[in-house]
């Protein structure tokens, strides 16, 4: 299955990935040959069930995972191998899954690294900025970011992700862990990336949200692009894959029926407060 | 007649001192994982170094540690790009095994250039004392414990006021969200791996002065800057001062009540004991860092 | 120590022979061993018997020593992955043990072997449960640490004579005839512990400890009862520390704290293992040979300080550039994939 002919379609290429085998151990790949076209200033959706590699090629499109074969390209460039640091400098930015948040500095000193890539200069400008667009956070500057309650924290990461002004932005899993208001907020944040012109590309495991902000949706399977289309091209078996993500998900969920991951890891500040705090 | 007060005093002097050697492992374990195994060599070359210095130039070790800070700095760095760099990608376990064989290698090549007999710095004031209201301090413990605090201050300068300071933290916060930032994290392991080095000599130039020191005593050195990490965590210098003084003083007041002999001996027993309960807790997510 | 080519079996399947799944040239990799192996023994006896270099004998002697204690030491370090720093403080109780037991009961030292055996894995039990906790390198530092405390402790006690240290009863037999039958002792031994290892590596004890050093968090959810098992892996080593300290001892008929507890021995050993290779049961014995014959070479030569020299040297080269040992490099060369 093919990416860029039926999507860009004479839009530009944002992020490509080009017959990309990658994985954690040599002989067990996750990605098989995963080719896939992100248009610049689209929101792009990866979606499957669990163990197609969704997530895994969101780790390569930043550069924390190098493929074994295959080539990555931003923007028509070839950027394959480069480390995860060195995209950032080309305007990448990545949202990862759970808690990223530095949990014992302040939000201050959170927001100032994510300007690391701009000059001292332009950082207070940037960090002035985010301020002005988020007054929570303004608020609770000085507090250390694992003390923020779980709404607060992804607010953080996200914001942290824009200071550096970045024209891609690579989200895992935006909405898990997080309670339905709260998962909302995630994506009008999300909206409102998109509306100013940045290239969006997400994986979630909550499947409509994702769909309703898709520009363009490709279903994983196995490691490889078995479906792809825009939302109102794929209509009818939309349905009938959204089953079948679900249903395959539902098996392997965890009992608790919560994220599975880093998010929950212990000690990073205090546990989910969602129901009574807001985001923003 | 020695007062309680007074024993206390000396135990928070040497305790700073203390601190200086357990910082250094402390911020590169909370940084890197990475246990320095050979911090306990670095301190022992670091009093000689200071030693030869006196000796030859006359210099004494306040301006050592100045001039010992860089050149070890630079060494810490040349080690972790040659040596830790590539390990420590596969598993920490194995870059500490190439720790510790440059603490032999570091032993033995120390040695051979000084032998295994025992030096002292002998600067003027090692002898003096200062008086006041009927507590007796030695006059070198109170200057080289100044020496630390100036040490440990600019160290915590740097980590919480410097964009590079916040950098290395969020490194041993979380790794990958700090890569995806923008920041080089395989280059921050070598600008924290000569931090933590820089301040093992330091403390070496210091602890020259107050005891005397020969290249058989890197175990203890590094035993002690164990006791430093474990009694305090890893919250950089914070902790570090936390676990140095209890150090510093738990020695001046075990060397009170027992014979001098089975101090060592109490000391590790109560470093086994530390390891063995905080020990499991070190290196999770759950303890504070720095 | 990552990922390496081993696949563990699910605790439901039957008993028996564990499945250590080892890339493709073992077969005869393993033909060619045992070959040598046994050609390498016939060798050794003979020499033994009629050598006149009483020299070499000596020197013989503590390599055939190392390679019982590197490959007993290989369970618990090597497929475990938990390195053991504390063989020099089994192995110095065990001679203390000796020394004590055999003058007290006036019965030849080397009659206290299973005794002190015992000694070293009651020992290894007291400071093992909690130590065996702790995971990675803070197993090795707490080892580490107990030795040398062991070792100041010896210092100071009255019943092990503090530093002036102890004298056994020395065998009543001609230097030469002496010589031999330690050689002797010393090479049964290096036979029976390397069989002992090559078969615990065959076995579900084998698995279960790889198992533990690939994912402990996973092996304990499949079910292995890893703390059992990694106690049990080191009161092995411990234990066969002992018996040959005892045999040290009873070589030595002297014995002190510095020497008998002496780091050095623990460092020899995990030199040893990491030259020669941790993932096999072949690794110990080629480590142990090459680093001991290479140290005892030096000894010969120099005052001993550069025999730590050396031994570190080695650590960092193998550590930092041959990971996998001796056994790593000649199974790479052998066309089979290697990761280690």
């Amino acid at each position: 299955m093919t990416g860029s002919a039926g999507h860009a379609g004479g839009e530009a290429v944002a992020i490509e990935l080009v017959d990309v085998v990658a994985g954690y151990y040599a002989d067990q790949p996750i990605l098989r040959g995963l080719e896939l076209a992100c248009a610049a200033g689209r929101v792009t959706a990866l979606l499957g069930p669990n163990g197609a590699g969704k997530s895994t090629a969101l780790r390569v499109m930043v550069g924390l995972l190098r493929p074994a074969e295959g080539r990555v390209l931003l923007f028509g460039e070839d950027v394959t191998g480069r480390s995860a640091h060195e995209l950032a400098r080309l305007g990448v930015a990545f949202v990862p899954q759970g808690r990223s948040a530095f949990p014992e500095l302040s939000v201050q000193s959170n927001l100032e690294l994510g300007a690391w890539t701009l000059g001292r200069r332009r950082r207070r400008e940037a960090v002035d900025a985010i301020f002005d667009r988020y007054p929570s956070l303004r608020d609770k500057r000085k507090v250390p970011a694992g003390r923020l309650s779980g709404g607060q924290q992804r607010l953080l990461e996200i914001s942290r992700a824009l200071v550096a002004d970045p024209r891609v932005v690579v989200v895992d899993e935006p909405s898990v862990g997080l309670s339905p208001i709260l998962a909302e907020r995630s994506y009008e944040e999300l909206r409102r990336v998109k509306a100013e012109g940045r290239t969006v590309v997400l994986v979630d495991q909550n499947v409509r949200p994702a769909i309703a902000l898709a520009d363009y949706i490709y279903s994983l399977r196995q490691g490889r692009a078995e479906r792809a289309g825009r939302p109102d091209e794929l209509a009818g078996d939309l349905t009938e894959l959204v089953r079948e993500w679900l249903g395959v998900e539902h098996v392997q969920r965890a009992p608790s029926g919560g994220a599975v991951g880093p998010a929950d890891a212990p000690g990073w500040g205090t546990g989910e407060k969602d129901e009574k705090e807001q985001v923003g | 007649m020695t007062t309680v007060l007074q024993v206390v005093i000396t135990g928070v002097l040497l305790g700073l001192i203390y601190t200086l050697i357990g910082a250094g492992l402390t911020i590169v374990l909370g940084v890197l994982r990475i246990v320095n195994l050979s911090q306990g060599i670095l301190v022992v070359i670091g009093s000689f170094l200071a030693f030869d210095l006196f000796v030859r130039w006359g210099i004494d070790p306040i301006l050592s540690v100045l001039i010992l800070i860089p050149v070890f700095f630079v060494v810490g760095a040349l080690a972790e790009l040659l040596f830790v760099r590539v390990p420590a990608r596969d598993s920490s376990s194995r870059a500490m095994l190439v720790l510790f064989g440059l603490m032999m290698v570091g032993e033995a090549v120390a040695t051979l250039a000084w032998t295994t007999d025992s030096r002292s710095i002998a600067v003027g004031y090692a002898n003096g004392s200062i008086a006041f209201s009927g507590i007796v301090v030695p006059e070198d413990y109170l200057i080289m414990a100044g020496v630390a605090i100036a040490v440990l201050g600019l160290t915590e300068l740097l980590l919480y006021r410097t964009m590079l300071g916040k950098a290395l933290r969020a490194v041993g916060q979380n790794r990958q969200a700090a890569e995806v930032l923008g920041i080089d994290s395989a280059w921050m392991a070598t600008v924290v791996f000569g931090l933590g080095t820089a301040l093992a000599g330091a403390a070496g130039a210091a602890l020259g002065v107050l005891f005397p020191f020969s290249t058989q005593l890197d175990s203890q050195w590094l035993a002690y800057s164990f006791i430093v990490v474990l009694i305090g965590g890893l919250g950089g210098v914070r902790s570090s001062l936390v676990g140095g003084l209890a150090l510093g003083v738990g020695q001046a007041v075990f060397s009170q009540v027992l014979p001098l002999d089975i101090v060592p001996v109490v000391l590790y027993g109560i470093l086994a004991a530390a390891l063995i309960v905080r020990g499991g807790g070190i290196g999770l997510a759950r303890v504070r860092r720095i | 120590m990552s990922t390496t080519e081993v696949r563990v079996p699910p605790p439901a399947r039957a008993p028996g022979r564990g499945q250590l799944a080892v890339p493709g040239g073992e077969r005869l990799w393993a033909r060619v061993g045992w070959a040598v192996f046994a050609l390498g023994i016939g060798l050794l006896a003979a020499f033994g018997a009629t050598t006149g270099q009483l020299g070499t004998l000596r020197v013989a002697t503590t390599v055939l020593m190392y390679v019982v204690l590197t490959e007993a030491w290989s369970v618990l370090g090597g497929f475990g992955g938990y390195l053991n720093f504390g063989m020099a403080m089994f192995f110095g109780v065990g001679a203390y043990t000796a020394a004590i037991v055999s003058n007290h009961a006036g019965i030849p030292p080397l009659a206290t072997v299973v005794a002190c055996g015992a000694v070293a894995g009651i020992l290894a039990v007291v400071v093992g449960i909690p130590s065996l906790r702790l995971r990675g390198a803070y197993f090795a530092i707490v080892t580490f640490v107990l030795t040398l405390a062991i070792q100041q402790l010896v210092s100071v006690l009255g019943i092990t004579n503090g530093a002036l240290g102890l004298y056994l009863k020395p065998v009543s037999m001609s230097p030469r005839a002496s010589l031999e039958l330690y050689f002797f002792i010393f090479l049964g031994g290096a036979v029976a512990a390397t069989l002992l290892t090559r078969q615990l590596a065959r076995s579900r004890f084998g698995s279960a400890l790889v198992a533990i050093r690939e994912d402990e968090d996973a092996a304990e959810i499949l079910g292995i009862p890893t703390t059992r098992v990694k106690t049990l892996a080191f009161v092995l080593a411990a234990v066969i520390a002992g018996m040959v300290g005892c045999v040290y001892a009873s070589q030595l008929y002297y014995i002190e704290p510095t020497g008998t507890f002496d780091f050095a021995i623990s460092l020899n050993v995990v030199v040893g293992a990491i030259v020669g290779g941790v993932q096999s049961w072949v690794g110990p014995l080629l480590g142990a040979g090459t680093t001991q014959l290479l140290s005892q070479e030096l000894l010969t030569r120099t005052q001993g300080v550069e025999g730590n020299l050396v031994l570190g040297a080695l650590l960092v080269l193998f550590a930092r550039f041959v990971p996998g040992g001796i056994v790593g490099v000649v199974r790479r060369r052998g066309g089979t994939k290697v990761t280690v």
